[in-house]
Formats: structure tokens, sequence, C-alpha cells
């Protein structure tokens, strides 16, 4: 246990300096989002939307770093560490495989923190962007729950990225405009007549849709607990089904290594 | 030659970015990304407005729709370099052959043009019919379009993005660690500043001012005009006048990388991660 | 109880419609105290004996043991007291120093602060990196690279140390530097054991006490430098040098290595007796080749190769 705490810690550290030593990768994941949703805000003031829409926009765009570090850097992780040979090391190391994950995650998570407070902090400077907060416990919950089902989703798309090769990188880029579409990026999901409830239901199983619309409840329109306990419910569900799903593919993906000697071949 | 050249870089360009997986998945990729793109933008009107404005519906979805021009071109030139560099390792193969390496850096952009004009096709089409079904109406009849200033404006924008895309390639040649953020910004700045999606009179007036010397935004009004079906002297000149400064750019970094790269021998550089 | 047991291994690889025995009944006993070298072409097996013995991968049929686990059964007891160091590739991250790599790869291994830091002080000596200590790795020559990782096998004081190909690529002084290094860790060590793979038969005869020449997932032969040179005592290795490019793998049925180079043909040869040189240089002679040289020599490795392979292994 001790030593899974010390990989966990090794592997969050490596994170941690990357934020140092390569700031230009933090600001660039700042300015980035801040790009979209600048034009996005411009949008809206081009047709005189409500003010609460420019909220949302912020905080669908501050989310939207979360979703690319657990893509980018937590799905596609295992395949670069296996390009480097580090896999290897791993797999031939007497350590959980859970804690490596656990620590990329722990990582990503204070990084993306950090870079996800300076997008709403930017965009409340640029922008007549109004955020308020009456119940701090259920945005800690909401948050806390939201980047454990991100990350676990992160996790679990670990090691099916390696498992399936590049392809499996490449479908989830073809998937990342479908997901902003479905999560509610740059609108609300939830409180839209335009959206069929079935597509509702559908996007709710995205953890992203419902971090974004419990924080926007919670940061914009003044909502309590009793506001977001759907979000929760249904937060807490992804978290208990994501998180062993993840164990379980990570199981799977030493097993078939070990027959197939997979995991060791580059740029398969 | 180098009409040779071109033809070959079309020809490994639709290679690298269509042989990864199967074809389904392929044309799935070329659809339904920019798809949904256009589809965000569309909700993003139904929402934000009280009474639908199908005048800026059009200009926003049709500026859109042929953004994917240069978001495809330029995202494509900005990791040719690290994909040829560091993962193919061709490009010092490339490099080396007498007077490749532009023409092939053209013929993988126009490469990535045809998967642009397909996705651009399937966009109008599909959203198009779409958003009429939520009274959102596209000021789009085909029998009114200036077919010709719309030929003259993709040949421009396609030669514009090509270069625009070659300076990305020009830096990326001295780089070893931007081709993700170079890719983003470039199209994240482009999209802001280039009236894809409001009017770039919206903007402070500096930033208004910079607007004007993107080829993007005269590309994107072009496009307006002679889908209107009308003529319109100045953003022509403006596109001209911005595709020609892009070009005589982009072959000075290009030339100044090139000796700079050699200078520092880099030219085969592996990965880092 | 020996450092590493292998019975009967055997690995077969399905791809596609094509099957590949990459491993063959493969049985051999590494002791402690000893450096093993494998030696075999690309594709002859060398590192897929080291995956499976390393718990990467499964063998198809047998057991193999690491100090009496089991490695298909006991595969977290194995990497417990084993490292691995594959040339060619660097594992660890670029943004960080050598020093903070060595350390992430402690906590990897269970390390607490305080011993870490006294074992990596004292690998950044041993490695000569002390002037790299606070250089991120991913600035580092390709030499240095291979020292650090190097260096990271060692972290966890490994009982059994897999080291596959580890001077691949490296020049002469690096190169040399990791060999005596590998030597000394045994010598000084002598519950510790190493196995190496290599494609340098210079590399192993100088480091390694005992030695199997695998092929097609065969072992061969297997024995010690000096038994296995001496298998091929009764035998002479000829260099031929000839001033026309010449098409050939044998002479009178006895094994050639061929090189070709500015139109000049080298011909290396196992003759049998001494004599039979003549033979040699009345077929060249008659063929109308003009001899430019003739060198013999004390056999090598090389020459134990080409006795049982054939053919040279750089030129399978």
């Amino acid at each position: 246990m001790i030593n899974d705490l010390r990989v966990v810690y090794a592997r969050a550290y490596v994170r941690l300096k990357g934020l140092i030593r390569e700031p230009h990768w933090s600001i660039a994941e700042v300015i980035i989002p801040l790009l979209s949703i600048s034009a996005y805000i411009y949008m809206y003031e081009a047709m005189n939307a409500a003010d609460h829409l420019l909220a949302f926009v912020a905080i669908g765009g501050a989310m939207l770093a979360f979703w690319s570090n657990v893509l980018w850097g937590m799905s596609s992780q295992f395949y670069w560490e296996k390009e480097t040979g580090n896999l290897t090391q791993y797999m031939v190391a007497p350590i959980s495989r859970m804690a490596i994950l656990v620590g990329m995650a722990i990582g990503g998570m204070l990084n993306t923190t950090l870079r996800a407070c300076s997008i709403i902090f930017i965009g409340m400077l640029l922008f007549p962007i109004q955020l308020s907060l009456i119940d701090p416990f259920a945005l800690v919950i909401i948050f806390i729950l939201s980047i454990s089902a991100l990350y676990g989703l992160g996790m679990l798309f670990a090691s099916l990225f390696l498992l399936y090769g590049r392809e499996a990188s490449h479908i989830a880029d073809l998937l990342q405009e479908p997901i902003f579409l479905l999560s509610g990026l740059y609108y609300p999901i939830f409180n839209n007549r335009f959206i069929p409830d079935i597509v509702k239901m559908a996007a709710s199983i995205i953890p992203l849709t419902l971090a974004i619309d419990g924080l926007r409840i919670l940061l914009v329109l003044n909502g309590r607990f009793e506001d977001v306990t759907m979000h929760i419910i249904g937060l807490s569900i992804l978290v208990a089904i994501l998180l062993p799903l993840a164990r379980k593919a990570l199981h799977k993906l030493e097993e078939i290594s070990k027959k197939e000697g997979r995991l060791t071949l580059r740029w398969q | 030659m180098a009409m040779r050249i071109i033809k070959e870089s079309i020809w490994i360009g639709w290679k690298i970015e269509s042989n990864w997986t199967d074809p389904f998945i392929f044309f799935s990729y070329i659809i339904v990304k920019p798809l949904a793109y256009v589809i965000i933008i569309g909700l993003i009107f139904l929402i934000g407005s009280e009474v639908v404005n199908n005048e800026y519906f059009s200009y926003s979805f049709i500026g859109a729709v042929f953004f994917i021009y240069p978001l495809t071109m330029i995202i494509s030139l900005g990791y040719l370099i690290h994909e040829d560099r560091a993962k193919y390792e061709v490009l010092k193969n490339i490099y080396i052959a007498p007077n490749a390496i532009k023409f092939y850096i053209i013929g993988r952009a126009l490469a990535s043009a045809i998967n642009a004009s397909v996705s651009v096709i399937i966009s109008i089409v599909v959203g198009g019919f779409i958003f009429s079904n939520f009274g959102l109406g596209l000021d789009l009849e085909l029998d009114i379009i200036n077919y010709l200033l719309l030929i003259i404006s993709l040949i421009l924008g396609i030669v514009a993005f090509s270069f625009m895309g070659m300076i990305l390639t020009s830096i990326n040649l001295l780089t070893n660690k931007l081709q993700f953020s170079l890719s983003e910004y470039s199209s994240g700045i482009l999209f802001l500043f280039s009236g894809v999606v409001f009017p770039p009179t919206m903007l402070p007036e500096p930033l208004y001012l910079f607007s004007y010397s993107f080829p993007t935004t005269h590309f994107l009004e072009l496009v307006r005009v002679s889908l209107n079906g009308s003529f319109a002297l100045s953003p022509l000149i403006n596109m001209i006048i911005t595709t020609s400064i892009t070009i005589v750019i982009s072959i000075m970094l290009f030339n100044h990388a090139d000796n700079r790269a050699r200078e520092l021998g880099i030219i085969d550089r592996k990965a880092e991660y | 109880m020996n450092a590493i047991d292998v019975e009967k291994v055997s690995r077969v690889f399905k791809r596609n419609d094509n099957v590949i025995k990459a491993l063959d009944n493969v049985t051999l006993s590494i002791e402690k105290g000893e450096i093993f070298g494998l030696l075999g072409a690309n594709g002859a097996g060398k590192t897929t004996l080291i995956k499976i013995l390393t718990t990467l991968l499964l063998p198809s049929e047998g057991n193999a043991y690491v100090y009496g686990y089991n490695v298909i059964k006991e595969s977290n007891d194995v990497r417990r007291i084993i490292n691995l160091v594959s040339g060619g590739e660097t594992p660890g991250y670029g943004i960080l120093t050598v020093r903070e790599n060595l350390w992430f790869f402690s906590q990897i291994y269970g390390l607490s602060n305080s011993l870490a830091r006294e074992r990596i002080d004292e690998l950044i000596k041993d490695m000569e990196l002390e002037e790299y200590e606070n250089v991120r790795m991913h600035k580092l020559s390709t030499g240095y690279k291979q020292r650090l990782n190097i260096a990271r096998g060692f972290i966890n004081d490994p009982k059994v140390l897999f080291l596959d190909e580890p001077t691949l690529g490296l020049d002469v002084l690096n190169a040399k530097h990791i060999r005596r290094y590998i030597k000394e860790w045994v010598k000084n060590n002598k519950d510790k054991s190493i196995l190496l793979t290599t494609h340098y038969m210079s590399e192993a005869d100088e480091i390694c006490d005992k030695i199997a020449i695998i092929f097609k997932g065969k072992i061969i032969a297997y024995d010690t430098p000096k038994r296995l040179k001496e298998s091929v005592s009764n035998v002479t290795s000829a260099v031929v040098e000839v001033n026309s490019t010449l098409m050939l793998d044998n002479i009178y049925g006895m094994p050639a290595k061929v090189e070709y180079n500015n139109g000049i043909t080298r011909i290396r040869i196992l003759l049998d007796e001494q004599s039979s040189i003549a033979r040699v240089v009345s077929y060249l002679d008659s063929h109308g080749y003009n001899i430019l040289s003739i060198k013999l020599y004390e056999p090598t490795l090389e020459d134990v190769y080409i006795k049982y392979v054939g053919l040279n292994m750089n030129d399978q």
C-alpha cells in the first residue's frame, strides 16, 4: 500500500514538474480554449443573448480543459509511455498498475484545475461574466464527483487506447466535436427545448455533460444542493461504473499483452 | 517536375490522412466532425436568439462551414513536419530530393483541401436541412450563386491557406514540441479574428483592424458575396493583396527556416517525449 | 537453486494466418554469480525469452523460474528481484533531470527516500553522470541516456538483471564503460546474475561466463566461451581477399562469410585442416580470381557461430 502511494506520488510529480518546466504547455492550454470561448461569447453578444449564456460559455470552456487533459493527457498516455519504453518498466516492476494511472490522474487534475480557474478568471476580466456561489458544499461535491468520473473515463480509455492502438485515439479524435455537441460546452443541454429528450438522456452518460450543467447551476444560476441532486446521483453512478471498469480494462490489457506479446511493439 | 511532386504529394497526403483506418471511419471523420461543429453553431443560434435573424444565421453558418478549409489545411500542415520527421522519418529523404520540399508541402495542403471540400459540401447540405426544420433558413439559392467568384475565392483561399500552413511548417522545422499548440493557436486565432461566426466589427477597435490582415477574413467575405449572387471588388482586392503578402512572408520564412535547420542539423531530429 | 531455470519453453506467435515459432523447446540454467550471454540474429528468439523471464510474456509451453519463482504463477515475486534494460530504449521523462528520473524509478520499486538518495548518489558516481545529474534527460546524448538507462536497471539492486542489447548503437567508450561496470557488479556480488543478449561476439566473449547460441528459436550451442572456442579448435579461420565480386556461401562445402567492399571480396572461411587452404587457393585461382591476401587466425566466437549456424548472424 505504501509502495503504491509512492508510485502515485512519483507519477503525479512528473506531471507537476511538467507544469513548471514546460510552462508553454500550460499557457497554451489556457489561451487556446480562451480563443474559442471569446468567439462564442462575441457570437452570443452579436445576437443580444441573455448574460447568463456568456457565463455558461466560460464554464464550458474551463471544463474543456479537463476534457482535453483526460483525452490527451490520460487516455493517450499509456500509448506514449509504450513508445518511450516506460510502459515495459511499469510492467516488470512489482507495483499496482492502477497506482500509475491514479498518479497521472492526480497530477493532471491539479494542473488542469489551475488552468480551468485561469480560464474562468481571464474570461471574467475580458467579458461581462458574473459568477456567484451560495452553496460551496454542493460545489465541492459536484467538482470532486465530476473530476473523478472524468478521470475514471480517462483511466479506462488509457487501457483501451493501448489495446486498440492508434485507431482508438483517432476514433476519440473523431468523437471530439460530437462530444462537444452533446455535452453542451457552449449552451445548456437539459434546459434546451431544441434537443430531443432521448439525446439528453444519451448525453447524460458523458461525465462532462453532468459536470458542466451542475457547475452552471451552482455558479451561474444561484442553485443549491437540491438543484443538483440528479447531477450528483448521475455522476456517482458514473464513478461507480467507470473506476471498476478502468481497473478491469487494465487487467485485461495486461493479460492480453502477456498472451500476445503486444506490449512492447511500437507504432502498432 | 514540380507538378509531378505536387501530384505525388497529394497522393501521399491522401494516403497518410486516410490510410490509418478503414474507409468507413475515415469518411465518418471528414463528415461527423465538421457536421457536429456546424450543428453547435446552429444550436447557439437557437438558444441565444429571442427572435431568429436568418441573415445573421446565414452569416455565421456559411462562415463556420467555409472556415473548414483553413481549419483542415492549417491543422494538417501544422502536424506535417512532426509526423514526417519523427513518426514516419521520411522528412530527410524528401528534403534531399531537388526542389521537393516546398512542392511536397503544397501537395499535402491540396490533399487536405480535397478532404475539406467533402466536409464543406456535406455540412452545407445536412446542416442546412437540419436547421431549416427549426425555422433557421439559409439565404442560399443555387441559381443565384456567382459561381465564377466562388471558384476564384476557393482558388485564392486554397493558395493562401497552403502558404499559411507553410508558415507553420517553417516554425515546426526549427522547433520540435510546438506542433500541437501552434496548430491550435493558429486555428483559434483565425476563428476569433476572421469574422467566422460574428462580424469582425464586434471586436474592440485595434483587434477589429487586425482581423483584416488575415486572408481568411476576406475569403469568408468573398464566399458570402458569391453565394448571395453578387460581386464586390474590395474583398477580392483585399484577398489578392493579403494572399500575396502571405506567399511572400511564407517563402521568406521557409527559406530562413530551411537554412537555419541545416545550420543546426535538425532536419532529421527525432521526437522527444 | 539457480538464478534462472528455463524448462522446455516454447512460444508461438499467431499473426493473421502466420504462425511463428519464436522459441522452440528451450532449456537452460543460469547460475548465481554468472553473466550469461544469449547470442543470436534478429528474430532468433532472444528478446522473446527475455520477455518471458521478465513476466512480460507468457510461454506457450514449458516453465521458467527466476530465483525459484515461477514466472507464470509468481510474477510479482519475480518482479521484486529483477530489472530490465533494453538498448535503444530510454525509459524516463524528458522533462525530468537524470537525478529525478532515477528517483522516479526508485519510487516504482518502493525505495524509501533516504535509501533512494544513497543509491542514486552511488549510481550517478558509478556511471560517471555527475556532470549531468541535474540535466534534463532530453538534453543528454545517446551514450549518456544509455548510461542513465543502465543506472536505472540497478536502482532496485536486482538479483537478476536482464540486459537486452545494452550497448546497441553506442560508441566504443560508452560501450566499454558499460561492459566494465556490468562485469564489476557481478564480480562484487556473488549472488547476482545477468542475462545479456547481444549482437556483438566480442562483447559476449569479453564479459560472459557462459554463452548460448540461439537460432530460429532453438538453443544450438550452450557452454563457456572457452569451451565453445575449443569446439572449433580443430579448425583454422582464414580470411582471403580477392579483387572481384564473388558470389558464394561456401567453398567445397565449407561455410564461408562473404563481404563485398569497393570491388574487393573478403571471404572468412573455416578450414578443417590448415592444408586445405591450398584447395581454397587453387579453387579461386582456377576460377580466375586474383588473390590479394590470405590471413590465418585462431578461432573466435564468430567462428563458433559460423560453425553452428552456417552464416554470420549479421548476414541473415
